[in-house]
């Protein structure tokens, strides 16, 4: 079954090592998947809510910097969505963050009726997180990892209530060992597989 | 006794910089000698901040006995530029090559001197939907920013919740209430 999947990558490509962006993007296209790729590293991307942002927040028309302004109809017109970020300490990335910040506003990634949330993205039935962390797993764990909170704790709230969700970390990247390094790697073909 | 006020939020008439003018004012009250770091008007940039300026935030954080975080929860966690600032000012820089027990130590030192950790921070959403969304940047502080503070470090975490439908009158309870706390720890 053809998915049509939004690829949010966050970090510098080369930081991924050992091109865990291609890894993603050939796995969704040998799903026979219709990717969209959003590269955060890429453009101009200012992972800061700006000023004139969150004034416009609340205006109807949130998505006003031409940094993000057409993120909002590309995540809307997803059935899937891919995070794949690098981690410096426990939680999120900042320009994964950012995403989330500038472009899950009101009026794309959910609405405020009358200050209640009602689902924004109700076309999406999978989320998948591709996490490098470069802390210990130990030390992940220890901090509760807010990364993955977020990503999937948060965002179950605003995707289809019947959204199914993954979430695939290596750690100590990219130092870690080999052996770790392979089982990330399959765990990662069997998710995107799964897709 | 010196204090540092990390405070985070684009706009100058919102909630959050009513809050931060009152822990200033509060701490100051309370002969705390407030120090405010503005991150937007610093010009912070999360992803890569200036040299001179990590450094500077540095040895401002270094000399601090209190550390207030006034910041709006977004997604359940602290805002991109908060993040970015604790990545770059406070988890021993953001060289990605440094190994994991090096930066902990490098954070160890920078909050050797730190006696309180308080944490103000509105939510837009209830309780409910913040406990159902993992509070993540509860978590975060609590679980990986506190655990390399001194051991006599407390956190207090002094939170706005449903800042979405609140009231003048329940904004104005919340931000009293930021100054009794405040009061108390200087």
């Amino acid at each position: 079954m053809t998915v049509r999947v939004v690829l949010v990558l966050a970090d510098d490509p080369a930081a991924h090592g050992d091109g865990l962006r291609r890894t993603v993007e050939a796995g969704l296209i040998a799903g026979g998947h219709v990717t969209d790729v959003i590269d955060l590293h890429a453009g101009d991307f200012d992972p800061a809510m700006s000023t004139a942002g969150r004034r416009a927040y609340h205006s109807g028309q949130p998505l006003v910097e031409p940094d993000v302004a057409d993120f909002g109809p590309r995540v809307r017109a997803a059935e899937a969505l891919v995070f794949v970020y690098r981690a410096g300490w426990t939680g999120l990335s900042p320009r994964m963050k950012g995403f989330m910040d500038r472009t899950f506003v009101p009026g794309v990634g959910f609405h405020l009726v009358d200050g209640k949330l009602q689902r924004g993205l109700p076309g999406v039935r999978r989320v998948v997180a591709v996490a490098m962390h470069e802390r210990s797993r130990r030390e992940m764990s220890r901090g509760r990892d807010s990364g993955r909170r977020i990503l999937l704790r948060t965002v179950r709230l605003i995707v289809n209530p019947r959204c199914r969700q993954r979430y695939v970390a290596l750690f100590e990247a990219p130092a870690g060992a080999a052996a770790a390094r392979r089982r990330f790697d399959k765990r990662l073909d069997r998710t995107l597989e799964w897709l | 006794m010196s204090t540092l006020v990390v405070y985070c939020h684009p706009v100058p008439e919102s909630f959050v910089a009513a809050m931060a003018a009152r822990v200033v004012d509060s701490l100051s009250a309370a002969g705390a000698e407030p120090r405010l770091l503005d991150l937007y008007t610093d010009g912070f940039s999360p992803t890569g901040a200036d040299a001179s300026l990590v450094a500077a935030h540095q040895e401002a954080l270094g000399a601090a006995n209190g550390l207030v975080l006034v910041y709006p929860t977004w997604w359940s966690g602290l805002p991109a530029m908060l993040a970015g600032w604790f990545e770059q000012v406070v988890a021993g820089g953001s060289s990605p090559r440094a190994s994991s027990p090096d930066r902990t130590a490098a954070t160890r030192d920078l909050l050797a001197n730190l006696d309180y950790l308080a944490v103000v921070t509105s939510h837009g959403s209830p309780k409910i939907v913040n406990a159902t969304q993992g509070e993540a940047g509860l978590h975060f502080l609590r679980r990986s920013v506190r655990p390399l503070c001194p051991r006599r470090c407390r956190m207090h975490w002094i939170a706005f919740y449903s800042s979405d439908r609140s009231t003048v009158e329940q904004r104005q309870a919340y931000l009293d209430r930021v100054e009794r706390r405040l009061r108390r720890l200087a």
